[in-house]
């Protein structure tokens, strides 16, 4: 059945049903009405009554007449049955009565009759006896009149009482049809009335389940489900608003939500509310909210939404569910994420540590091999070379060239020698495989020696010593190890400064450090920076033509530090170069340093 | 006690009346009937055509004045046509006893010279047959009962 049908079965036919009811109804009083107005007896409708009366008026006339003819003392009794007679006539010959005869077929008649009155007056009149005989002639014809008359009219009553049943049966015969439409009618409305309350009481328990199914489906809903009307009192209030808020439905149904809870009263909450009251959907995502006595805040979402009757709005209904365990979960996450990026990083500097080592221990490798190539070859060369004489002039050399040849071959071995010391050492020293015994060690004295022991192997190098200002500069070191790295910046000042140029040496105390310059004239290159001498196998372009592997420098600087001093270069204005042995001072030393230390260098 | 009646009878009031004339009667010419206080009615009637004014006294006049007591009178017209009445109709409706219709009398050859009249277009009730056949006229006595 669909929609239409329905609607037509509904509304259409109750409608349809009352319509034939009223329209039935109404016919069935006119019927009556008509019915009640032909039940009215007129006065003329009793013409029979009348024509009777007439003929007995008339006979009785004709009878005082021949009474008066026998004692004459009748005449009163005579006159009052004239009148009588002509009462009687006049009523006949009068309005409705007249226009019964008249459709009786009497017109005639009673125009013939009307016409002989005068000569009856003048017979009834006459001091005479009256002419009885005449009398009698002349109201022969009107009694014979009334006589058909009355006949007629009989007739005529009969048949219109006949009709009139006729009719009035007609009447109520369709007043009785009326009726039983009337109560099929009412039989249909009743019957309508009756089914139209079944299917109320029907979709009354219909929505009585799904009121009760909302109810528990409000109820029995994780989220805060609270409704409230354009007053903001609360009409709704489910199990979890209460878990949520603490407080039960008893205390909330019919109150302000302010006084329900101080949450209602935060600004923004308000206003959220106040636009859901006006139409507006509003949607408030991590609100912090205290519960009274706790001092750890819950979070909640908040939205409103207008709660319509067709266009108008009646209140909002507020959804509010609990996302502290949530937003709790959240942040755990971001705090795993912001570790894990740490360690990532961690990582990252560590793998760019250790591939900048890896590089770097390639690098190295790549210089020794360098240095190997041109360090090692030479003096192998020299060797090789001197057997080579030696050999081929086995016969005709004087043992002062076999000596000279001989001597040069041992120089080579002994720089050769020397090359692979300085390599171990430098070897030694990544493995940590150095010892260090620190101890006050008189600097200025130590300066002293070995530059006049340099001046003895290199007497055409003019070496300077600017004598140590005021005490003695007493440093806190190993005098081994510092030997070694003066040495070195003494040989390295030599072989790399021009001939005739003076090579200064200075040593001098300031703030707790005892520092001792070797200043020479010469030129750095430019492009990598001071700092690149101080590398393993670095060769300067200055280096070319002069023996070394390049690990001089790098072995001072790497010792001085492990003495908590350092080697640094400094560049002067007049070309000069000059390589600082810095050191701590003995005096700021206490006894407990004086115990020997070993370091070790990671590799 | 009546005054004797000097002109003709018109009417006769017999029974139960306190004031008589002769022979325990109350006799009335037409004179003493127009003494009564006059009354007038304008009504259709059942067998005249349209309205007609009527000019007499009221019923009820006539029987206060013989000192009628009782409870039906029986009005008797000169063709000894009876008809019972109810007294007490007299004081529900303004019956009228009329001697005149349209400023003419009425006479004893009509329906003189007295005729009944009720109220009847006045009184959708009296428009009943059972009220028209009281019209008694060429009324001549009246029997309190």
């Amino acid at each position: 059945m669909n929609w239409t049908t329905r609607a037509l079965l509904g509304v259409a036919l109750p409608i349809l049903t009352i319509a034939v009811f009223i329209v039935l109804l109404a016919y069935s009083l006119t019927r009556l009405s008509e019915v009640e107005r032909d039940m009215r007896i007129e006065a003329t409708q009793n013409m029979l009554w009348v024509i009777s009366r007439a003929h007995l008026a008339s006979l009785q006339l004709s009878e005082a007449a021949a009474t008066s003819t026998a004692d004459y003392a009748d005449q009163p009794e005579l006159r009052l049955r004239y009148n009588v007679f002509l009462s009687r006539f006049s009523l006949l010959d009068d309005g409705p009565q007249r226009r019964r005869m008249e459709q009786l077929g009497f017109a005639n008649a009673l125009r013939d009759f009307r016409n002989v009155l005068p000569e009856l007056a003048g017979l009834i009149g006459s001091p005479e006896i009256p002419d009885i005989e005449r009398l009698h002639g002349l109201l022969a014809p009107y009694n014979a009149m009334l006589g058909q008359a009355a006949n007629k009219a009989m007739v005529a009553e009969w048949d219109d009482l006949g009709n009139k049943l006729d009719i009035s049966r007609d009447q109520l015969w369709h007043i009785i049809v009326s009726l039983a439409g009337i109560a099929l009618a009412g039989a249909a409305l009743f019957i309508h009335f009756l089914l139209a309350i079944r299917e109320a009481r029907r979709r009354t328990r219909l929505l009585n389940k799904e009121k009760a199914f909302s109810e528990l489906l409000i109820g029995s809903s994780s989220e805060g489900i609270i409704a409230v009307d354009k007053e903001r009192c609360c009409t709704v209030w489910n199990e979890a608003a209460e878990r949520l808020f603490g407080v039960t439905v008893d205390k909330t149904i019919g109150h302000r939500l302010a006084d329900v809870s101080g949450f209602f009263q935060i600004g923004r909450i308000e206003q959220a509310i106040g636009e859901a009251l006006a139409g507006q959907s509003a949607a408030l995502l991590d609100q912090p909210f205290f519960l009274p006595g706790q001092s750890d805040a819950l979070y909640v979402d908040l939205r409103c939404f207008s709660l319509r009757d067709g266009e108008r709005i009646v209140g909002s209904i507020l959804l509010i569910s609990d996302v502290t365990e949530r937003r709790a979960a959240q942040r755990a996450i971001a705090d795993h994420r912001d570790r894990l990026e740490q360690l990532v990083q961690e990582r990252t500097q560590e793998l760019d540590a250790a591939l900048t080592r890896e590089r770097a221990t390639a690098e190295l490798y790549r210089n020794f091999g360098t240095m190997v190539s041109h360090q090692f070859r030479t003096p192998l060369a020299i060797i090789d070379s001197a057997l080579q004489r030696l050999m081929r002039r086995r016969n005709n050399l004087t043992p002062d060239e076999v000596l000279q040849r001989g001597s040069n071959a041992r120089q080579a071995i002994e720089r050769l020698t020397k090359l692979v010391e300085s390599t171990l050492d430098s070897a030694r020293l990544d493995a940590g495989q150095i010892e260090i015994r620190i101890q006050p060690c008189d600097l200025g004295q130590l300066v002293y020696d070995l530059c006049l022991r340099q001046s003895e192997q290199t007497p055409d190098r003019k070496i300077e010593v600017i004598p140590v200002e005021g005490h003695a500069a007493i440093a806190h070191c190993d005098p081994v190890h510092a030997e070694n790295i003066l040495t070195n910046l003494l040989s390295n000042a030599v072989k790399y400064s021009p001939l005739g140029t003076t090579i200064d040496v200075s040593v001098e105390t300031k703030n707790c450090r005892v520092e001792c310059a070797v200043s020479n004239q010469g030129a750095l290159d430019r492009q990598d920076g001071p700092n690149v001498v101080f590398e393993r196998y670095f060769r300067g372009t200055n280096a070319e033509g002069r023996p070394g592997i390049g690990i001089g420098l790098y072995i001072a600087r790497t010792l001085a530090r492990m003495q908590e001093g350092d080697v640094r270069i400094e560049r002067g204005e007049d070309d000069r170069i000059t390589f600082v042995l810095d050191l701590p001072c003995a005096t700021t030393v206490t006894a407990k340093d004086e115990a020997p230390l070993s370091h070790s260098e990671p590799a | 006690m009546l005054a004797i009646p000097e002109g003709p009878f018109v009417l006769e009031v017999r029974g139960g009346i306190s004031r008589t004339n002769i022979d325990g009667a109350a006799y009335f010419d037409m004179e003493m009937l127009k003494a009564l206080p006059s009354a007038r009615l304008e009504t259709s009637t059942a067998v005249t055509d349209g309205v007609r004014r009527f000019g007499g006294f009221l019923m009820r006049d006539l029987l206060a004045h013989v000192g009628a007591h009782g409870s039906t009178v029986i009005a008797t017209a000169l063709n000894d046509y009876m008809i019972e009445i109810e007294i007490n109709e007299f004081d529900r409706y303004d019956v009228l006893v009329a001697y005149e219709m349209d400023g003419e009398p009425l006479l004893s050859s009509d329906k003189g010279p007295l005729w009944i009249v009720y109220p009847r277009d006045q009184h959708a009730a009296l428009k009943d047959i059972r009220y028209d056949y009281r019209w008694v006229w060429q009324l001549q006595r009246l029997d309190i009962r």
